[in-house]
């Protein structure tokens, strides 16, 4: 199956005087007409993923492939027009669009990078793409800070699929979004979705990837702790990583309170120990191998391997 | 006014915005009062007028192009240095970058480091910092997020005040910090009976702490009511909308459900509902007259259909 995919990536950086492994490993890849998700919490690299994943960040180790060849610089992905394979909506609409550029521009932009069409087309192009995620012709000539906080971002998805990728990227694409108006984004990817676009969807919110996703990773620390249809991970998770991240979740009933302070994460063994209620012996020392558990799923736990 | 058993008490507050050539209001009509040991959560969209509130109230409002047209504010006489304090939304712009947290509480303090620093420990400890003789000699950077945000409490807790405001105290952490930094804020209630007024645009995060919520929009208070009347019998419109949002987002089979359309521009705001555009079960009273408050003392909300 043709998709985008990274193989066996690692990347360093230095931070704060010391070197910082944001990626220890990753496999990940996305089918043409699937949906993936990966929920991670902050610092567990998912950023940093997506940035390798659209080739503004080399990897150190491992490869990102499309199509089975593989990409190595921007003129790699130019010959193979990687504008048509991967685009990338950032979280920060407000951020990502220029603020002297009209909407219209800014959807425009693309097309006249990548030189697609003549330029006259270029523009019915973006009106038609606009007008598909419903900004009507009164918003085209506004500047991005004259539209609200849901607009922006529907701007930011027009502008990714002007140019008609195969596989939308989506980069905590609700977090800066309030309530009433998160709803219309999941709507718009899960829309695309069915029409069989490809979606990566990164958010730290288990509940946002669960509704788009088919698939999703639990990242924890550079390493996917667990894999697997995102349904499953959500009703039955097995990392305890992943039992946290959706007891955490707030709710309308109000939870059990715990007040302790998380412990921070360590290099060596499993990242979770410090935290985990079921750590035995073995987590201390040796990082756990991802092993294949119960429901078609990958899970990095000695516990659950057991 | 009668404000005995109350920390805070706020009649009937107006709060303007003088622009270029016209005039806007942040805040209308705004009345409530939080008891000791209680929380009052204001719920609202971006550009509602929740921060104006809290900086009118914290009288950090800048002025001009704000001002405080009319209303009473009045503290509760505090056994403390401060009648209250201030807790922002990212506590790494809170903290000084090149302060060491003892420097932090010395300066909050007014005191010599050789006697702040024992009150400091104890406030963090309070504050569910691990290890605090250790973190004394940190610098913000060097403490994790949620360990940022438990300083910041810590420090608002210094000059023992007794009315807390938290402007967005969880957003910028993750889920699994932002669980147990709201459950230190419902402990700190219990214990050292704090009234707390917290702003937040996530529904989840209001229901999880608070006793009573008031759903701002538009610079009004649409609703306001004990938070389990609220949740479980909510009576305008807009609030059935935010809450069918949230249940919509936890429930995996139903598609999400967004509230079409964007708040108004509130210099543009007419006496009548400021919702009135978005609202699908508008009457003919809703075109006429602006919204009459109705309901019982304790639960309202300004609405027709009431």
């Amino acid at each position: 199956m043709t998709e985008l995919a990274a193989k066996g990536i690692y990347k360093t950086f230095f931070a704060h005087g010391k070197h910082v492994q944001a990626l220890k490993g990753i496999d990940i890849s996305i089918g043409w007409h699937e949906a993936v998700g990966v929920v991670g919490e902050s610092g567990s690299g998912k950023s940093t993923l997506v940035k390798i994943l659209t080739l503004l960040e080399r990897p150190d180790k491992g490869a990102v492939l499309s199509d089975s060849t593989e990409l190595k610089s921007w003129q790699d992905a130019r010959k193979n027009g990687f504008q048509k394979i991967a685009q990338v909506v950032f979280q920060e609409s407000f951020d990502s669009l220029n603020p002297r550029m009209k909407i219209i521009g800014l959807v425009k932009e693309g097309l006249d990078i990548w030189r697609v069409g003549k330029k006259t087309g270029r523009i019915k192009r973006a009106e038609r793409v606009l007008s598909d995620l419903g900004i009507g012709s009164e918003h085209w000539e506004k500047y991005p800070h004259e539209l609200s906080g849901g607009q922006r971002q529907r701007v930011a998805i027009a502008r990714a699929l002007a140019l008609e990728p195969k596989i939308l990227i989506a980069d905590e694409p609700t977090s800066a979004l309030d309530t009433s108006v998160q709803a219309e984004i999941i709507k718009i990817l899960i829309d695309l979705k069915n029409k069989g676009m490809g979606i990566l969807v990164v958010s730290h919110d288990l509940r946002v990837v669960r509704k788009i996703a088919d698939r999703c990773h639990v990242m924890l620390a550079g390493l996917i702790v667990e894999s697997g249809p995102a349904e499953l991970i959500f009703n039955k998770p097995l990392h305890p990583y992943t039992k946290e991240l959706i007891r955490s979740i707030p709710t309308l009933e109000g939870v059990e309170s715990t007040t302790s302070e998380l412990k921070p994460l360590e290099e060596f063994g499993c990242p979770y120990k410090t935290r985990c209620a079921v750590a035995i012996d073995i987590c201390r020392d040796v990082l756990p191998e991802i092993k294949t558990a119960a429901n078609s799923r990958l899970v990095r736990c000695h516990v659950v391997n057991k | 006014m009668n404000s005995a058993h109350y920390a805070l008490a706020v009649q009937n507050l107006w709060v303007a915005i003088q622009g270029l050539s016209r005039k806007a209001y942040v805040c209308r009509e705004i009345n409530f009062e939080v008891e000791f040991g209680r929380a009052l959560a204001i719920l609202g969209e971006s550009g509602s007028g929740k921060t104006s509130l809290i900086l009118a109230l914290t009288g950090l409002l800048p002025s001009p192009p704000f001002c405080i047209e009319r209303g009473e504010i009045e503290f509760a006489k505090s056994t403390g240095q401060s009648s209250s304090a201030l807790i922002m939304q990212d506590p790494s712009v809170a903290l000084n970058p090149v302060l060491k947290m003892s420097d932090h509480f010395a300066e909050t303090l007014r005191l010599q480091k050789t006697k702040s620093n024992s009150i400091a420990c104890e406030l963090m400890s309070l504050a569910g910092i691990l290890d605090p003789e250790a973190k004394l000699n940190r610098y913000p950077w060097q403490l994790s997020g949620g360990e940022r945000q438990r300083v910041v409490i810590a420090l608002a807790l210094a000059l023992k005040p007794s009315v807390i405001f938290a402007d967005e105290p969880t957003s910028s952490l993750d889920v699994t910090v932002q669980k147990r930094i709201l459950s230190l804020f419902g402990t700190l209630k219990q214990k050292e009976k704090l009234a707390i007024v917290l702003i937040t645009h996530e529904l989840g995060v209001a229901a999880e702490i608070s006793d009573w919520i008031a759903i701002m929009y538009a610079s009004w208070f649409l609703e306001y009511g004990p938070k389990s009347k609220v949740l479980s019998n909510p009576l305008h419109p807009y609030t059935q909308g935010l809450i069918n949002a949230f249940k919509s987002l936890e429930d995996p089979k139903k598609l999400p459900k967004s509230i079409s359309g964007a708040p108004p521009n509130l210099f543009e705001l007419k006496d009548l509902c400021p919702f009135l555009k978005r609202c699908e079960m508008k009457v003919d009273g809703c075109l006429k007259t602006p919204p009459p408050k109705r309901g019982g003392d304790e639960h309202w909300a300004r609405c027709h259909l009431v």
